[in-house]
């Protein structure tokens, strides 16, 4: 299914009179190739007959898929699993709460119970029974810390590695770095973007170029129509064709009338392109023709679960299509200053069979080692309770996990205190999760880089490291 | 103010000990060194340090990981650590405490913490302590810490580009006279002459015309002003183009095309984006500033000037008088930032927004990345940290955020503007009057409602009201359920359930039986088993209420039982709320002697009330109410011939606290450094002193303004011409048209740009006359054909050889496609958001929160709402300018985004058929079509291919739409030849 792009270099140009550099500057779903030649003629490895593949190093995983659980779900109701908490519930914190919260210094235990899973024993709450049953092929990392005790802040660092300022984020850092697989459909797609928190930018291009940017389907957790805009057209494909015909001949003419011009070729590539895409892209995007085994899988025949279970299965076709980087977002419903137990119940519930649909999913077609999975929010909540049974923001200890592309199964990473409220052990920076992942697509954190405004920009700034313990 | 002052103590003694280190580091000597502390040091120290610390702070990390190492701190040899890093002298021997590298291991410090993946094991805390506690004896030898920037030679730096002050140049010769019309074209010329290029033809007539339109006022020519230019141009090119460009530049469209550049680089938007996408109101009277400055043709030193400190500059007495408000108005440019208003760290916020600030006026006004020194001196450009805290003072001395929207998100200043004292005593007026009124309705409803309040006294028996009663707990008082005794009721709120109560104790007149009942107001939030303890004459009888239901009586009264009661307060009914879930009602208790209640058991209904007439106050009540509905009239009366509210800006004030501002260390908002006083950029100053803010009581921002725009900075006019060079060439003489410093690209022709800068200013900074210059130059004029040699020799077109080919903006496509279907609404439009709720984005869809008025679809595109995040999907894909940052130059794409919306947006679809429906599918009507959408006319070829796409009659019309469509789409109508 994953074809090779035709605009790679080594190809033969599509049609005669078009110079490369215009093909590569025009073709813009498979832009990352020229984000790619620029970077290696930087490093001197222009030309290299293994481009794509090796960029820095050899690639774990080809692909993300990341699972956004936006608001921040709790880690000691999930994957973190504290006896002391249990114990201590109601009992004063001993130690320092951070500032600026409006939780309580007085512990609140978890109201689900853990249990071990899986061959590795690790822990998991009731609350995410179908997870579990993958627990060995999860990497839990309890250890990461972030900047930005709001959403607006934390959200933005866990896409861009800014708490402020307005950077790329990490699926355009990728898409930029490595491109699409397939030149017919976009390199970095996001499923049902949340409009809230910084909406948009957090899945911008900021100074990348453009076409590095994602595009949408749905919004707020929900696929809607599952469409891509200005992808439908009232014509029939043959008088779509007539009419392309017309416009490319006006465009030829101009390009005969003005002589050589890279940007006019870019324009009629990026039509053909375009109507490549009309032809391809609603095939991939339609559901329907799956059988019905798999959407059971994913949870479709279930209302609860069909939301997030559309969008599951969504991410494992345009995996599947060559996709590089694709996010699922809950849109902002994890966020329980109150009402613990019913919220997380309730997304728990909406989320768990979907993800364990697609965990199941890739690993039967073979696609989970090439395919990196990141489930987590921005991050994780309060030990300490606020009103009667909810939790605040907690971006100073809180867990994600991973899944295949190159991580180790079965494996809990890093440490929280006691009550899980701080990382204090093997601790994970977001800055380091973002190294960690460039480095499973074969990129190094500190070499991908793009010159703007006078100096060089990188998805971890000045920080980040590779937290190689993790990885295969 | 303790903390600061600690900080400073501890920075002298810093500066002291490092004074003496330093010294005695020359005479350091291994051969005096303490053998046993030597031995300590490599038998515990070093493996730690190896272990631990060298993986970052190290030469050998550099050379192994290609980078500088972490925070320019080397701890493998001891001038390294001497030296210290970003922070500073990382180890004080001898004060293990005051030890900046100490306190990062022992992780006291929430910003230095060290090594950052977790602490090290007490032990390894301990040898490090004591060693440094002892001396910090250290035999490693090693050249200079490698990292440590070099120091920034400002001197040095005054005397290259562009820091150089700008050079009178004279015009070259050339070899070829006769080609040059202006001073621009010997430059230029000279140029292509030395690297033996040849220049293009001019262009023809037709793209002349079209490039003048698009150009100056972002609109095409129709086919009558194609017409009236030929003819013009048949007979003198030179005079059509100044005739045409002079009817240009005086055009109102002339600022709103040129107007729109300058808000890219403002970053303007009317939502602030970010985290909390909350609506702008007043920007719009900043765009409006700037339109109008452009086309009154503000001389920029004054409009920059204005946008820094435009509220100082001007007072009340300035003439004319609206400068004032202009100048308010225009500093809306420092307001207009993207900012995280919810960050609860509130010093952190401040010094973000200050950033946010002091880069947009780095790359707007001089070119320079001014947001890299916040952390550490710049690292490729002259621009040390200190320059930057001296800037930084100036904007911390100004206000930007003001309060807060709701709890931790930030609120933003919004400036009064100047309006006539006549104006403004109207509105006093206005406002006494009415709020006069609302303080007398408010009273006369408080009086009906107390006289209705005593309704109670007709219920039959005995009625104690819940504000009699004894409470127990926080109870919330409300009446937003109504039907209710007395003034409201009370609820506990759902919240700390068990722990209220509140107990009526009835006065009994007479001992005997009572019917009691509990009134409250019902509904499905309501706990439906409130425990109701009832204490009478022969015990305590306990029970509970279900208070979801609608009460038996009156709707208001549910009985729960009869009792004997003694006379006096001696019984009592009791409400709790213990193991209750939905909300406890309390309003009110009834005791009806039961033997009332007896008489007639079909009356019972209407018992509750006493079959007393006419209540006592009825006329009076009656009056009351006239006397609130007169009043209310009046009100509406009154406000509905309001005076106009008066007009508020998006603006910048004078901050209450006035002072210095501290380096923030590595640029964390709480890593407190020295304090420098304000003051401006060294290297753009003649010398260090001219640097220096002047003695002033305020802010700053009036002196940098000033040192901004004097004649001899050398940054403003270049950076300025060149900008308008870029949008009238395609290119700028520097490309990267916001960076002149060492990373940008340097100039292609260094003597034009400072020959253009030179005149600008001499010109009284007018750039309708450096349009001007620039139009009538020959490199204006060019063709932008492909020529196989030059492609060669040059093939970005460095030298000028030929017109580069410009891609229409965003702005353009969409007016001109309104304007060819004649739906373009050419009035200006005020206020774009003046519906939208206070967030501007709606969270569940993503739209818009405010209904535009659907005149705005018509209208230009500048007069369209901003909307961070929510930008129209049709500016975006033609490359809208990214409103979160400031954009000199927007990026240019080819994207099948871009083909896709052409082919199958229904506003083009639109737009192309309405053009279509104005003619008759005829050959006269292809050639007028060519003519509007292109500006030429086809070729007899392409009119046979026109005719053929539109075929029979039958399919003609539907065609003909198609046909024009696809002009539109095509790449001849979306580029600038």
């Amino acid at each position: 299914m994953v074809r090779q792009s035709s605009i790679h270099p080594d190809s033969p140009p599509a049609s005669p009179g078009f110079s490369r550099r215009s093909l590569l500057k025009s073709a813009s779903c498979g832009f990352g190739y020229l984000a790619l030649t620029h970077l290696l003629a930087q490093q001197g490895l222009a030309n290299s007959k293994s481009i794509g593949k090796n960029l820095h190093h050899a690639p774990k995983a080809k692909r993300v898929i990341f699972l956004f659980m936006h608001g921040g779900p709790s880690q000691v109701d999930t994957f973190d699993y504290k006896p002391q908490l249990q114990k201590d519930d109601g009992k004063t914190l001993p130690f320092q709460a951070a500032k600026n919260i409006d939780a309580k210094p007085k512990l609140l235990k978890s109201p689900w119970s853990f249990k071990r899973h899986g061959k590795s024993g690790l822990w998991v709450s009731e609350l995410l029974p179908h997870t579990a049953k993958h627990i060995d092929d999860l990497c839990v990392i309890r250890s990461l810390h972030s900047r930005g005790q709001s959403h607006g802040q934390a959200v933005s660092m866990v896409h861009t590695g800014s708490d402020n300022l307005v950077r790329p984020s990490m699926g355009s850092w990728i898409n930029y770095g490595l491109g699409s697989e397939n030149n017919s459909l976009p390199a970095f797609v996001i499923l049902g973007p949340s409009t809230g928190h910084g909406g948009p930018r957090n899945y911008g291009s900021a100074f990348l170029p453009p076409h590095t940017q994602a595009t949408p389907i749905g919004a707020n957790g929900k696929l809607g129509s599952g469409n891509i805009k200005n992808l439908s057209s009232s014509l029939s494909r043959r008088d779509q064709r007539d009419h392309l015909d017309l416009i490319q001949e006006l465009n030829r003419n101009h390009l005969q009338r003005r002589g050589k011009d890279a940007s006019i070729e870019g324009a009629i590539e990026a039509y053909e392109l375009a109507y490549r895409m009309q032809g391809v892209a609603p095939e991939i995007l339609d559901l329907s023709k799956e059988p019905e085994h798999i959407k059971n899988l994913y949870g479709l025949e279930d209302k609860t679960t069909q939301d997030f279970g559309r969008m599951c299965l969504q991410a494992r076709r345009l995996a599947e299509a060559g996709v590089r980087f694709i996010e699922l977002s809950t849109g902002n419903v994890w966020d329980q200053h109150g009402g613990l137990y019913k919220g997380h119940e309730r997304n728990s519930k909406a989320t768990d069979k979907p993800i364990a649909g697609l965990l199941q999913d890739l690993k039967e077609r073979g696609m989970l080692d090439e395919t990196l999975i990141l489930w987590g929010g921005e991050f994780g909540r309060t030990p300490i309770v606020q009103g009667k049974d909810g939790r605040d923001h907690n971006p100073q200890g809180f867990t994600m996990w991973m899944a295949g592309g190159g991580v180790q199964g079965g494996l809990a990473y890093g440490e929280t205190d006691e009550y899980g409220y701080y990382a204090v052990q093997d601790k994970v920076h977001m800055h380091d999760l973002h190294a960690t992942i460039l480095h499973l697509l074969g990129l190094d954190h500190e070499r991908l880089t793009y010159h703007y405004a006078g100096r060089d920009f990188r998805l971890t700034d000045v920080y980040g490291r590779v937290v190689e313990d993790i990885i295969v | 103010m303790t903390k600061s002052i600690f900080s400073l103590q501890s920075l002298i003694s810093l500066f002291v000990l490092t004074l003496l280190i330093s010294e005695h580091l020359e005479a350091d000597d291994q051969s005096n060194l303490n053998p046993k502390k030597v031995e300590f040091f490599e038998k515990q120290v070093r493996p730690i340090l190896v272990k631990r610390c060298y993986s970052c702070h190290s030469v050998s990390a550099e050379e192994s990981l290609k980078k500088k190492a972490k925070g320019n701190l080397y701890l493998d040899t001891k001038r390294g650590w001497v030296q210290g890093g970003d922070s500073g002298q990382a180890i004080l021997p001898g004060a293990a405490e005051s030890s900046l590298a100490i306190k990062a291991i022992r992780y006291s410090d929430a910003n230095l913490k060290m090594p950052p993946d977790g602490k090290l094991p007490p032990h390894e805390i301990k040898i490090l302590e004591r060693w440094v506690q002892e001396g910090a004896v250290d035999p490693r030898q090693g050249k200079s810490n490698p990292g440590l920037p070099s120091r920034i030679d400002i001197e040095k730096a005054r005397k290259q580009w562009p820091y150089t002050k700008i050079q009178k140049t004279e015009p070259p010769s050339t070899t070829d006279s006769n080609w040059p019309l202006t001073s621009i074209d010997r430059f230029i010329l000279k140029r292509l002459e030395d690297q033996n290029l040849k220049p293009n033809g001019d262009a023809s007539s037709t793209t002349l015309v079209r490039r003048l339109y698009f150009d100056l006022i972002g609109l095409p020519p129709s086919p009558d002003q194609i017409q009236e230019f030929e003819n013009h141009y048949s007979k003198s090119p030179t005079e059509a183009i100044q005739t045409t460009a002079e009817t240009l530049l005086a055009s109102p469209r002339f600022g709103e095309h040129w107007g729109r550049k300058w808000l890219d680089l403002a970053r303007y938007a009317d939502t602030n984006g970010s985290d909390f996408n909350a609506t702008f109101y007043n920007a719009w009277r900043y765009r409006d500033y700037v339109i109008h400055a452009f086309n009154s043709d503000k001389p920029i030193d004054a409009f920059i000037q204005e946008q820094i400190a435009g509220d100082l500059i001007y007072s009340e007495d300035t003439n004319p008088t609206e400068s004032h408000a202009t100048g308010i108005i225009a500093t809306g440019f420092l307001m207009l930032g993207a900012k995280m208003l919810s960050e609860r760290d509130k010093e952190k916020l401040t010094m973000d927004v200050v950033d946010e600030q002091l880069d947009t006026i780095g790359k707007v006004f001089m070119g320079l990345s001014l947001g890299c020194a916040r952390c550490h001196d710049h690292k490729f450009d002259p621009i040390p940290t200190q320059d930057y805290y001296a800037l930084a003072g100036i904007f911390k001395s100004s206000e930007t955020l003001k309060g807060e929207i709701i709890k931790y998100v930030s609120d933003w200043v919004r400036a009064d503007l100047p309006v006539s004292e006549q104006r403004k005593t109207e509105f006093a007026t206005y406002q006494k009057q009415t709020q006069s009124f609302k303080n007398q309705i408010k009273k006369l409803k408080d009086s009906i409602a107390t006289l209705k309040s005593k309704t109670p006294k007709n219920y039959l028996g005995i009625i104690v009201d819940d504000q009699a009663a004894k409470k127990v707990g926080n109870w919330k008082s409300s009446t937003l359920t109504p039907r209710y005794v007395g003034k409201g009721y009370i609820h506990d709120d759902r919240k700390a359930k068990g722990e209220k109560s509140v107990t009526f104790i009835p006065k009994i007149p007479e001992a005997g039986r009572y019917e009691i009942r509990i009134s409250y107001t019902n509904g499905s939030s309501r706990a439906n088993n409130v425990p109701v303890t009832i204490t009478h004459a022969d015990g305590i009888h306990k029970t509970h209420l279900n208070q979801v239901p609608l009460p038996k009586y009156d709707q208001l009264f549910e009985p729960v039982g009869e009792f004997q009661f003694r006379k006096g307060q001696k019984g009592s009914i009791k409400i709790s709320t213990e193991n209750t879930v939905g909300f406890v009602i309390v309003d009110a208790v009834q005791l009806i002697p039961v033997k009332l209640l007896t008489k007639s058991k079909s009356e019972s209904k209407k018992k509750l009330i006493s079959e007393k007439k006419p209540k006592p106050n009825q006329v009076k009540l009656t009056n009351l109410q006239k006397e609130l509905q007169g009043m209310e009239a009046q009100l509406k009366k009154l406000e509905k011939n309001a005076p106009k509210a008066l007009p508020k800006a998006l603006a910048i004030v004078e901050a209450k606290a006035i002072e210095d501002c501290q380096v923030r260390i590595r640029g964390e908002s709480h890593n407190r450094g020295k304090r420098i006083p304000r003051g401006f950029i060294k290297v753009l100053s003649s010398d260090d002193q001219s640097a220096l803010l002047p003695q002033t009581e305020k802010s700053g921002r009036s002196e940098f303004a000033q040192w901004l725009t004097r004649k001899d900075h050398p940054l403003t006019a270049r950076v300025y011409v060149n900008r308008i060079w870029q949008h009238l060439m395609g290119e700028g003489i520097v490309r990267t048209v916001d960076n002149f410093g060492k990373l940008g690209t340097p100039p292609s022709h260094p003597d034009l740009l400072d020959h253009l800068a030179q005149e600008f200013m001499a010109g009284a900074w007018s750039t309708k006359n450096l349009i001007r210059r620039i139009v009538k130059s020959k490199a204006y004029r060019l063709s932008s054909h492909g020529q196989s040699k030059a492609q060669v020799i040059d093939p970005e077109n460095r030298f000028l050889w030929r017109a580069h080919r410009k891609v229409l903006t965003a702005e353009s496509i969409r007016d001109s496609m309104l304007l060819l279907s004649g739906q373009l609404d050419l009035t200006p439009s005020k206020e774009p958001v003046k519906t939208f709720k206070q967030l501007a984005v709606d969270n569940n869809n993503g739209s818009w929160s405010g209904k535009l008025d659907p005149s705005f679809q018509f209208k230009r595109s500048i007069y369209q709402p901003v909307v961070r995040g929510a930008i129209p999907d049709f500016m975006t894909v033609f490359d809208f300018a990214d409103p979160d940052m400031s954009a000199g130059k927007r990026p240019k794409t080819n994207v099948p985004a871009q083909a896709l919306l052409l082919m199958n947006d229904p506003f083009v679809i639109d737009c192309a058929h309405r053009f279509s429906k104005k003619f008759a599918p005829n050959t006269a009507s292809i050639l007028y079509a060519y003519l509007s959408v292109f500006g030429r006319n086809p070729s007899p070829q392409e009119l046979r291919r026109a005719e053929n796409f539109l075929g029979t009659t039958s399919m003609r019309s539907k065609n003909w739409s198609r046909f024009i469509h696809a002009l539109m789409a095509s790449t001849e109508f979306r580029m600038l030849d």
